[in-house]
């Protein structure tokens, strides 16, 4: 579904991502784990063309989306949660939510509709509909991102550090919400520091650092790479069996 | 009631009805600034061409005020899209000065070429309001203010609508606010751009209209004189803020007037200037605003 194929990014002269390629199949659920700098972030902005990629190719659904602008890569069915969730934070939560659906031509019921499904999954938006979208806490902000980039029906979403910051209970219903999400048919590309979360519900990961993929398989298999995971994610991962 | 309060009360109305046309200069400069963080200087000049264009079909056919008013707008309106492709479109991000140099080009390219085709002398606009000021009661009001205060409301109202009612103010206000966030759900920044240079150029045609209807001519000193009124009110109001504008505007408006009754009209001017400096030194981020700047 999503092909990143040596994938290069950078930010003036310093090099964020040296040559990523990486796979995304319909309905699979992907992991990018890595520790801080490891070009993550910069994958996803470059996939979703927010970064201008100063090399390699990103496919999309077998079409060539290298350079797209971000509004018509998002056109394409790409959905991004990105890091720090981006919420607009001076509008009200369910204009966030309809500015979701800015690109739906399907007309205001099946909006309507659309926004009663994310409801559903995060019963407390329905209550904060009217309220101004920067009075939420962390936990809601990052439901309302996720709600936010499903009201457009992304065939791909992105996930940028979704737990980041949150109490543990905001990250079991997240994580949770995102395995639903995956079952139900989303393809989900989902990018995490925080290895134990994310590897309880990939089918595969990808480990980068310093801007290269240095290990691709899966949960299972990382479990069996001990120096891998001590070098590379750290003491949140180190209970990973 | 004593004549001190009655003139006050009659220069209130007066100064809160050409308030208003402050507000829409404010306004116009703030609805650019709010969705682009980039100030356009050659909405002045964008104003006056229109306000000149306007005239072309009076003189060449007589025409009647109501293709003036619309000339009026469609020039104000290409005028402000050559601006945008000009000055805005091609400089990369993260240049946000660099339109302060390339508008301020623009401006003097429009004042220029008015100047020259003119030879700087002011053209007559009509009078679509007569002179004979209006009775309210005791108190004398100017029938073009009245317009103005009229066609302020209606312009307000739909800009209002359209910015909290509507799919596209939804995009403008989410441009505004965070240009990356709206990008990623699907909104096209340079789209949303676009259209709103040619909403408020559409408003500097209006505004153009009433300010030569207003003063009775279309002068080249017009360009100047709307900059400095627009950026005070933007930044007496919070810039970027657009309720800001309005509040901002219409301060502006009772002061000046209130000024020229007991100060005598050549404090008008400064007025303008010396209130600014106050609001900078007290309120920096403006009468309304959040930001600071």
């Amino acid at each position: 579904m999503l092909s990143v194929e040596g994938l290069e990014a950078r930010y003036g002269s310093v090099a964020a991502v040296k040559g990523v390629s990486l796979e995304v199949g319909v309905g699979e659920i992907v992991g990018v784990l890595g520790p801080n700098g490891a070009g993550k972030t910069t994958t996803l902005l470059s996939v979703i063309g927010l970064v201008r990629p100063a090399g390699g190719h990103v496919r999309f659904l077998g079409r060539d989306i290298t350079g797209l602008t971000p509004d018509r890569v998002a056109a394409a069915g790409i959905g991004l949660v990105p890091e720090g969730r981006w919420i607009l934070a001076s509008m009200s939560v369910r204009d966030n939510l309809l500015l979701g659906a800015y690109l739906r031509q399907d007309g205001n019921a099946a909006v309507a509709r659309e926004i009663d499904r994310v409801c559903e999954i995060f019963p407390i938006l329905r209550e904060r509909q009217a309220q101004r979208a920067g009075t939420l806490s962390g936990g809601e902000q990052q439901m309302l991102g996720i709600a936010r980039a499903l009201m457009s029906r992304p065939r791909l979403l992105m996930l940028d550090e979704p737990t980041w910051g949150l109490a543990p209970l905001v990250v079991e219903e997240i994580m949770r919400v995102i395995k639903r999400l995956n079952q139900e048919g989303t393809t989900i590309l989902l990018v995490e520091q925080n290895a134990r979360q994310a590897l309880a519900v990939v089918q595969r990961c990808y480990v980068l650092a310093v801007g290269q993929v240095v290990w691709s398989g899966t949960p299972a298999g990382l479990a069996r790479e001990p120096l891998l995971i001590k070098a590379y994610l750290g003491a949140a991962a180190s209970r990973i069996r | 009631m004593s004549t001190v309060l009655l003139d006050g009360t009659e220069q209130l109305i007066n100064g809160l009805m050409y308030g208003c046309f402050y507000a829409l200069i404010g306004g116009g400069f703030t609805l650019l600034f709010g969705v682009l963080r980039r100030f356009n200087l050659a909405y002045g000049s964008t104003i006056m061409a229109g306000a000149y264009a306007g005239l072309i079909p009076v003189y060449l056919f007589n025409a009647p005020v109501l293709v003036l008013f619309v000339t009026t707008i469609v020039v104000s309106v290409l005028v402000g899209l050559l601006v945008e492709f000009c000055c805005f479109r091609f400089l990369r991000k993260g240049h946000e000065l660099a339109p302060l140099m390339t508008t301020i080009g623009m401006l003097i390219v429009i004042d220029e070429t008015i100047v020259y085709l003119t030879d700087a002398v002011g053209l007559k606009y009509p009078a679509p309001f007569g002179d004979e000021s209006l009775a309210l009661g005791p108190f004398l009001i100017r029938p073009d203010y009245l317009a103005i205060l009229v066609v302020s409301v209606v312009s307000f109202s739909a800009i209002f609508y359209l910015l909290y009612r509507t799919r596209f103010g939804r995009a403008m206000r989410a441009v505004a606010e965070r240009p990356d966030a709206a990008q990623i759900l699907g909104v096209s920044v340079r789209h949303v751009n676009v259209l709103t240079f040619v909403l408020t150029s559409a408003l500097a045609g209006i505004i153009g209209f009433f300010a030569a209807v207003s003063v009775g001519s279309a002068r080249p000193e017009m360009a100047a004189w709307l900059t400095g009124k627009g950026l005070v009110v933007m930044v007496l109001g919070g810039l970027g803020s657009f309720p800001g504008a309005i509040v901002g505007g219409l301060a502006l408006g009772v002061l000046e007037f209130e000024a020229v009754w007991f100060l005598g009209s050549s404090y008008r001017d400064i007025l303008a200037f010396a209130i600014l400096f106050l609001v900078l030194i007290v309120r920096p981020g403006g009468l309304l605003g959040t930001r600071t700047a």
